[in-house]
């Protein structure tokens, strides 16, 4: 059992079992956590520090201005996004550029945060409980999680055989074994990808990826190697683009195949290296196998979710339709048009944190507005965009005007667009993380 | 929320070659915009009683992109509210020319970005 560490605002880095020894030397006051201590302030817990969660603990901190008591929790020290994951996989990003620590969030706005696992939600009593069983009490609770893979989905795939065939779906140590694994790739050696059924976290996401892995060979100088890409869809975001793209960068270095062709994934076989379809058995050095989906197991555990494995909310607020007190976010709710992303997450997070400080304080819930863009990045200055507003329309969020880039664009504008998705990056994280 | 008429044909306004001259402090050092070359949109819209807090709501949307460091999308804090409305408006009739710029302010209406305007104005660019 892994213990908590709490970062306090105005430093000091308490473990439980620390706050024990201190506690029993007479400082007891001066050692209680806050979220211990008994509070004139409302309480906001959030749990998942990702680009949900960590926006809406910020927003709520920062504008309620001390009248609101926000302990985040995430079971990490650190953050690294799945946004640009792909461009490190490609070698456009370095690690740490994409990996993003709490304490600003902790020194600038008084957040208390809490790094550890929760493992339940007792709603009646309004309490998160902890892995290592300590309690946090809440008055309302921010939900986002992100997303748990379904490993069965795919048969012959699971948690272990993601150490050997990696799914690189949640970002960390699973981006960095796919960036070894692809690195250290030869001449002729290839990747088959199996592709995630809907809905999964960010629509674009794999086929931005074969391009990235492309790019890497191409880089390289390989003639023989291949991305084949196996997909139970029939169809894909973008996917005039991305296909244009492969023609124009990577000719004959791609290949996408859906059901039409392949029939159904029978089963991987991750030692092999061989994933069977109804059509044929395919093989590659590296398997990237991304399963089906579902909310966070802490939605699942807290009975948050319907049949989908996914948290409905309300329209206007994101307020779970199950419990009146929490709020769901991000990958794990069911965001009506919304697709999911970190954009999706953090626009979301901005109507729930207006909501919770309507609910808590003076302050006034407005209309809710979302938006959303999914940058893609096909080939160096390549860039694509989907995007779109929405709004609440009769209790589902709905997608009110949208865009996309088009086939044939000029390579200047699909410089300025790569160069828009590096600007929103920057952006967003400080939105986030600052 | 009323949808306010959007403009069509715009002759160019000094905002569209003030856009084209890169740096936000030169900006800044701008004196405020004639609105004769808008409609009167600029002058209607900057005579709006803002609603701070709605300003302060709605700024959320732009600040997923728009930052405090310079890049392909600039600093938008601390610009001048002459400035920021007639360019929402150029984004609203297609003068200026940028797709998630023109899907973000489309449907906003004249109190929503005079809330914007006010609510940018007062920020500081870093
Ligand atoms: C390859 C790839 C590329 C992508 N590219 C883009 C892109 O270009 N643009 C874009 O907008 N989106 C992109 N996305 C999608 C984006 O990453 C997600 O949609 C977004 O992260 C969702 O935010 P979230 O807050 O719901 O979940 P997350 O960001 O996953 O955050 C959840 C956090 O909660 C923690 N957590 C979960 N359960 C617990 C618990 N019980 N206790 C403690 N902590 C817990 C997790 O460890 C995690 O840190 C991409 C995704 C992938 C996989």
């Amino acid at each position: 059992m892994k213990r908590n560490t709490i970062i306090k605002p105005g430093g000091g880095l308490l473990t439980r079992r620390r706050f024990g020894i201190l506690a029993g030397a007479g400082a007891l006051t001066l050692a209680l956590p806050t979220y211990l201590r008994a509070q004139e302030n409302p309480k906001v817990v959030v749990i998942g520090g990702g680009a949900g969660g960590a926006t809406a603990a910020r927003y709520i901190a920062k504008d309620s201005e001390g009248s609101i008591d926000v302990t985040l929790i995430d079971d990490s020290e650190s953050y690294t996004t799945c946004f640009f994951s792909n461009l490190y996989l490609g070698g456009f990003k370095d690690f740490q550029q994409i990996t993003h620590a709490y304490d600003d969030l902790v020194a600038n706005h008084g957040i208390t945060k809490i790094t550890g696992m929760a493992t339940a939600v007792d709603r009646e009593a309004k309490i998160v409980r902890m892995e290592d069983g300590s309690e946090v009490p809440y008055d309302r609770l921010v939900v986002s999680p992100g997303i748990d893979l379904i490993w069965d989905s795919v048969p012959g795939y699971s948690e272990a055989a993601a150490g050997i065939a990696p799914h690189a779906w949640k970002g960390g140590p699973q981006t960095e074994l796919l960036k070894q694994k692809l690195d250290a790739l030869e001449d002729g050696q290839s990747v088959v990808m199996v592709a995630p059924p809907n809905p999964y976290r960010c629509p674009p996401g794999p086929y931005e990826r074969a391009s990235m892995m492309a790019h890497v060979f191409k880089e390289k100088g390989f003639e023989n190697s291949r991305v084949i890409i196996l997909d139970p869809k029939e169809s894909f975001s973008k996917q005039g683009l991305f296909q244009e793209g492969w023609e124009k960068h990577y000719p004959g270095m791609v290949e996408w195949y859906g059901p039409d062709v392949i029939g159904e994934i029978v089963s991987v076989d991750v030692e092999a290296g061989a994933v069977e379809t109804g059509f044929d058995t395919f093989e590659g050095a590296l398997l990237n196998i991304i399963p089906a989906q579902k909310a966070g197991m802490i939605a699942q555990e807290a009975s948050l979710t319907d049949d989908s494995g996914f948290c409905p909310v309300e329209a206007d607020s994101m307020r779970s339709t199950v419990d009146e007190n929490i709020y769901v976010i991000g990958d794990a709710s069911i965001a009506g048009d919304m697709p999911k992303s970190g954009f999706s997450a953090n626009s979301q997070a901005k109507v729930a944190a207006m909501n919770v400080r309507a609910d808590l304080t003076e302050a006034q819930a407005f209309p809710a507005r979302y938006s959303n863009t999914c940058w893609s990045l096909i080939e160096t200055d390549d860039g694509v965009k989907v995007g779109a507003q929405y709004q609440p329309v009769d209790g589902k969020i709905t997608s009110m005007e949208g865009f996309v880039s088009q086939t044939g664009e000029t390579a200047e504008l699909r410089k300025e667009t790569y160069e828009e998705s590096e600007g929103w990056y920057s952006g967003i994280i400080e939105d986030i993380f600052s | 929320m009323a949808l306010h008429s959007i403009h069509s044909n715009p002759s160019p306004g000094k905002a569209a070659r003030l856009a084209a001259i890169p740096g936000f402090f030169f900006l800044l050092a701008v004196p405020a915009l004639a609105d004769q070359e808008s409609d009167g949109f600029v002058e209607r819209v900057l005579a709006v009683d803002a609603n701070a807090a709605y300003g302060e709501y709605l700024s959320s949307q732009c600040t997923a992109c728009h930052g405090r460091s310079e890049s392909q999308i600039p600093v938008i804090r601390g610009l001048p509210a002459e400035y920021f409305v007639e360019a929402l408006h150029e984004y609203q009739t297609g003068k200026r020319d940028n797709d998630v710029m023109k899907s973000q302010v489309g449907s906003l209406s004249e109190e929503e970005i005079a809330a914007l305007a006010a609510y940018f104005a007062n920020q500081e660019p870093q």
